[in-house]
């Protein structure tokens, strides 16, 4: 099943990590995602959930070993990138495909200048141009982030934090990537720089008509940012929707927890009400519901049956048994 | 950056005062006396009072130990050797070559044995060149170089009549001497790169790195190994410099005439002045090479430069 209208297509991935102590650790499950080209897709789970390691899926840099891609397809512009050679994917990262590391402290290379970081993946991606022009395009992608040209020869920790991850987004971007990838890219940082980033890279992403997969566990991140959201639990997509969607009908309880577990600003003050418990190990997942064990709403069946991943209204599907018949009954109510 | 080369500089001469006091004050309480060492036992006691007169060993402890200062440092005359009667210096210097030689050879054979294996070691971790060469180099660590030359002899000189087993005419004079002297040390310089490698290879850069599309054997050998190369550095200078002072049991084992052969054997013949020149000898080439390496690091490690900067920055404004 090859989607063609959608730029990134991810079906049925399912990646482990294999220890000999651990066990086998079942960190994405089946997962299935699109992205359209020129959308904003928020990843959005707490620690754990897999995020990251889908990121690394995509991008063919899942450590291995440990990990391991045992199942599934990730089709990027209709090509299975999983079915690619080793040779054929260094030639898509970084210049096709690129992405963000969450914390800019320990992302770039302490010994080489930032020039030289920027460079690198220009040389990489454009072999035909000769060492001044790449430079000059260094220098340019260095002011278009808004860090004065001149400082292109310092080395990066000349640099504070929020710079650094300007930094980190010119390398990103340097090649004009169809497809970034953003994973937790405001979460190392303070909150008054975090707004700058974020503002950035939507401007960027717009003039470079980039597709972008952010990943968070802030959801006013994601107000800000996404399209589309897909909620994440251990390693499948648990409720994905548009922004609005999520926003406004949660339905999946998880969605619901998360959300209860904001401080409101308008409201009246309460108590925050996380969500009791902890992610289930993912080296022993729950026949039934990977939530039910935390879920206020949990009944036999989901104990017993895994959800699928049923629709509510449009575009919007939650994997949820309650949450499904509950839609039923309000369209039959209706 | 200068300003640092030249503190350090400086820095060394309060070593090399120390140095020379312990080693001088360490063999003035020898028991003998030199006059009659130099005399022989026999020699009547008006000869020996006459020797003890002219080297000047009825003076106080510290008025003998400034004229030995004194000589050294305005005609870098470090005395006459109890033995040969001929001045320290020309013994040092012309050993010296043979040492710097045997240096050489062992730390050409040591980083090409170490360095190599240690960086596929950590690239390949716990696989099953890791384990081997790690076990390998747990038992290099371990095995004392003298039951290693003597094996390495017996092998290649006593029974495949190879390679000669003394002496120090030519290449193939230098290969058993430095596989001996250059194992050990390679051993534990593997286990430095592999560590330092380890470390650096788990690092955030080295995903970003490979998220550019780099390839991995540049990644390997520019973002992991360029991190790593502080630790590996140190234990290339220090043992370097370790070995400028002569590899004392390798070159007792092959006869090899370096400082190491002429430390021991004046030792043995309680040539003073022999043994402290050779031990000062010692502690410069130490003190240099601790000063290049250091030096060496700010061009590995820009954040090391900013440090000296800062800290003249603030001697400024205080």
């Amino acid at each position: 099943m090859v989607q063609t209208e959608a730029l990134l297509s991810i079906r049925d991935l399912s990646i482990q990590y294999v220890t000999r102590d651990m066990g086998c650790c079942r960190a994405v499950n089946n997962l299935s995602l699109d992205l359209q080209k020129g959308e904003t897709l928020g990843l959005v789970g707490e620690t754990g959930a897999g995020k990251t390691t889908i990121a690394r899926g995509i991008m063919g840099i899942v450590p291995n070993p440990p990990g391991r891609i045992t199942q599934g397809s990730i089709f990027f512009k209709g090509e299975d990138l999983l079915r690619k050679k080793k040779k054929e994917m260094r030639k898509i990262r970084g210049d096709k495909i690129s992405m963000i590391f969450q914390d800019p402290m320990t992302a770039l290379n302490p010994v080489d200048t930032v020039g030289e970081q920027i460079e690198e993946v220009l040389k990489l991606h454009q072999p035909g141009a000769g060492k001044e022009e790449i430079r000059q395009k260094a220098v340019q992608m260095l002011e278009t982030v808004g860090i004065p040209g001149e400082r292109i020869d310092e080395y990066p920790h000349q640099f504070s934090g929020g710079m650094k991850q300007r930094i980190v987004i010119a390398i990103a971007l340097a090649c004009s990537p169809e497809l970034l990838i953003a994973d937790e890219p405001t979460t190392a940082l303070d909150v008054t720089i975090q707004a700058q980033i974020l503002e950035l890279m939507n401007k960027l992403k717009g003039e470079m008509n980039t597709s972008m997969l952010l990943i968070t566990h802030d959801l006013g991140v994601v107000a800000e940012m996404c399209n589309r959201v897909a909620i994440i639990y251990a390693g499948e997509v648990v409720e994905i929707g548009t922004a609005r969607d999520i926003f406004k009908n949660r339905s999946h309880p998880y969605t619901q927890g998360l959300f209860n577990s904001l401080p409101s600003v308008t409201g009246e003050k309460t108590k925050l009400k996380p969500i009791p418990g902890a992610m289930p190990d993912p080296s022993n997942l729950p026949a039934g519901c990977p939530f039910a064990p935390r879920c206020g709403y949990a009944c036999e069946k989901c104990m017993a049956e895994h959800p699928e991943l049923l629709p509510v209204e449009g575009e919007h599907y939650v994997r949820c048994w309650r949450a499904a018949e509950e839609e039923q009954h309000g369209i039959a109510a209706g | 950056m200068l300003y640092y080369i030249g503190k350090r500089v400086l820095l060394m001469i309060p070593v090399l005062i120390a140095v020379s006091f312990l080693i001088f004050s360490l063999l003035y309480l020898a028991p003998g006396d030199p006059a009659r060492i130099i005399l022989g036992d026999d020699a009547p006691e008006s000869a020996i009072l006459e020797k003890r007169e002219e080297l000047g060993l009825d003076d106080p402890f510290l008025v003998q130990y400034f004229r030995y200062i004194y000589n050294i440092v305005t005609r870098f005359d470090f005395g006459i050797s109890y033995a040969t009667g001929e001045p320290v210096v020309k013994s040092l210097l012309e050993r010296y070559p043979v040492t710097i030689e045997l240096a050489l050879c062992c730390m050409f054979m040591m980083i090409i044995m170490g360095l190599p294996i240690g960086i596929l070691s950590a690239v390949k971790q716990y696989s099953l060149l890791d384990n081997v060469s790690v076990t390998i180099g747990l038992v290099a660590v371990s095995m004392p170089n003298f039951w290693l030359g003597l094996v390495l002899i017996m092998i290649f000189s006593l029974r495949l009549r190879w390679l000669p087993a003394s002496g120090f005419y030519g290449i193939k004079y230098w290969i058993l001497p430095a596989m001996t002297v250059g194992f050990s040390n390679a051993a534990s310089l593997l286990r430095t790169t592999r560590s330092a490698m380890l470390e650096c290879i788990r690092q955030d850069y080295v995903d970003t790195a490979r998220a550019k599309g780099q390839s991995e054997i540049r990644i390997i050998l520019h973002h992991v190994l360029g991190n790593a190369w502080i630790p590996i550095l140190t234990v290339i200078g220090m043992t370097f410099g370790r070995l400028l002072g002569g590899a004392i049991i390798s070159e007792q084992i092959f006869s090899i005439p370096g400082l190491g052969k002429l430390m021991i054997d004046s030792i043995n013949m309680r040539d003073y002045p022999m043994v402290r020149g050779g031990v000062l000898m010692l502690a410069v080439s130490f003190s240099v090479m601790n000063l290049l390496v250091d030096i060496l690091y700010t061009f590995i490690d820009p954040r090391l430069k900013t440090q000296f900067a800062h800290r003249r920055f603030r001697k400024r404004a205080s």
